[in-house]
């Protein structure tokens, strides 16, 4: 990570002793009353962040499809966001157009088969953010069924496999798995790389690739009611976490409102401390260098994840 | 504004929910990092008043940046960062001096002995009058060093400077409060 450290370093470090305690005296006041409310309303008044890039023009729907997903800003599926939405309207409707061009195409020509990296192209664009599909158990995938079944029966193998689905790479997210374990969660494992990752279909576009490979990604496909998020580390898939709400559980069958008496059921090398920011602890168990941490509160676990030590190490954003 | 304190493990849909336009998720992030910019903005400005302004400002403007924040970068440091130019600005604005911090409404604090070979048993008040005497850059190297525990190397990067230039400052500050510290001892 190239900003560390993300809080304050340890006292000692380069702190000064007796500075450092007189400086301890001088305790900030709280704010004055209103002081929430009226910054509530000078954010609202500005409620579009006006440093907000324009959405960029879509590629043309004949390239690698986790190129595609790359390009596709988060902005366009926030459900909050009438511009975005419209954009993000605009953007699928272009792809769809070019996808019946090419199909027509297709179609007086039967050696290629172009459908599928126009529809799954679609299918991960708009698998951004799952709130904005108002079906919450979707079709796992249009690549699965609106690619191969748009080719007449007998049509040979496609000549142009520049798809992930031609190459046999891409598998569809199959019903969603509600176990989640250092193995990881069904198709997806950690150490993956961002485009493994993305095309086993549960999750969707890898957000945020700056220089450290760092960013996430959301649940996709029949996994997106799964409330959970994928951390990825020098681009490889380095943490899964569990949100508030979310059904999934470990193998033992602890999930989120669990008593925090079961999380003994967990074998591995058990750290135990003060959650940084929150209130509850934060129980971490080890297992050849991969675990669990589970954030525990009035003796439930609120939350938990599943990561390598590095990735369960992490407290905001990428360090 | 949501009052709660946002679970740690959240932090990056919450980053990444705020980047993307959303308020709420936004004002999570900020009631995470509140007390440090709180800290930060008293120990520079000295009145609530003048804090609760700087905090406003700095908010807003992160609130308007936030959709350039690169998601490898580390939010804190970016947010103080913010903080400290809307703090400066603050200053700049009012006198060239914080103004003298009123501790009628922090909590009584007692008086602090130092560890150490040096002991100096000094309230509040005066410390707040020893680092107002300090020039600004001085001053907020100081208390971001000394005061909210960066090392060197990540205070040069909230304040945009040199580590070097921060070891100079952090030399002639230190001398400055150690000196009055003692003399306050007598």
């Amino acid at each position: 990570m190239n900003d560390r450290p993300t809080m304050p370093a340890d006292p000692g470090d380069d702190r000064d002793p007796v500075v450092a305690a007189a400086l301890r005296t001088m305790v900030p006041p709280p704010h004055r009353p209103g002081f929430w409310d009226g910054l509530d309303a000078r954010l609202s008044a500005r409620d579009e962040p006006p440093a907000a890039p324009p959405p960029p023009p879509v590629p043309p729907p004949v390239e690698e499809p986790p190129a595609l997903a790359e390009v596709i800003p988060l902005p366009l599926a926030r459900r909050s966001r009438p511009r975005a939405l419209l954009a993000a309207a605009a953007a699928a409707l272009v792809v769809v157009v070019a996808a019946a061009t090419l199909l027509r195409t297709a179609n007086t020509d039967v050696e290629t088969t172009p459908a599928a990296p126009t529809t799954e192209a679609v299918e991960t664009s708009t698998s951004v953010d799952p709130t904005l599909d108002p079906d919450p158990d979707p079709a796992p995938s249009t690549t699965a069924t609106g690619g191969p079944a748009s080719v007449p029966p007998g049509t040979p193998k496609s000549t142009t496999p520049t798809t992930a689905a031609s190459r046999g790479t891409t598998t569809t997210a199959k019903p969603a798995s509600l176990t989640l374990s250092p193995s990881g969660l069904g198709p997806l494992q950690l150490g993956m790389t961002t485009k493994q990752a993305t095309a086993t279909g549960a999750v969707g576009a890898y957000v945020g690739s700056g220089n450290a490979g760092c960013g996430f990604a959301k649940p996709a496909g029949s996994y997106r009611t799964g409330d959970f998020g994928a951390l990825f580390l020098n681009s490889r898939l380095a943490r899964l976490y569990v949100q508030p709400g979310s059904r999934l559980r470990t193998p033992q069958g602890i999930g989120i409102g669990s008593p925090s008496s079961r999380l003994s059921a967990i074998p591995g090398t058990r750290t135990e401390g003060p959650e940084k920011y929150g209130a509850g602890t934060e129980v971490t168990i080890m297992s050849g260098g991969v675990g669990y941490q589970f954030n525990v509160e009035n003796g439930v676990v609120r939350e938990w994840s599943v990561g390598t030590k590095e990735g369960l190490d992490l407290t905001e954003a990428c360090s | 504004m949501p009052v709660a304190t946002a679970p740690v493990s959240r932090q990056l849909q919450i980053l990444e929910d705020a980047r993307a336009g959303d308020q709420h998720a936004f004002g999570l992030l900020l009631r995470h990092h509140d007390d440090r910019m709180r800290a930060l903005a008293w120990k520079l400005l000295g009145d609530r008043d003048r804090m609760d302004d700087a905090l406003q400002e700095a908010y807003v403007k992160a609130w308007r940046s936030l959709p350039g924040f690169r998601l490898d970068a580390n939010f804190g440091t970016w947010l103080y960062r913010i903080t400290y130019n809307a703090c400066i600005d603050e200053l700049r604005r009012g006198a060239s001096r914080p103004t003298p911090h009123d501790f009628s409404i922090t909590a009584e604090q007692p008086a602090v002995t130092a560890a150490g070979p040096e002991r100096h048993a000094v309230g509040a008040d005066t410390v707040a009058r020893l680092l107002a005497s300090l020039p600004d850059d001085q001053r907020v190297t100081v208390v971001l060093v000394d005061g909210e525990g960066f090392d060197n190397q990540t205070a040069a990067r909230i304040l945009g400077v040199a580590v070097g230039t921060v070891a100079s400052r952090l030399s002639r500050a230190r001398a400055t409060l150690r000196a009055g510290l003692r003399e306050e001892d007598r």
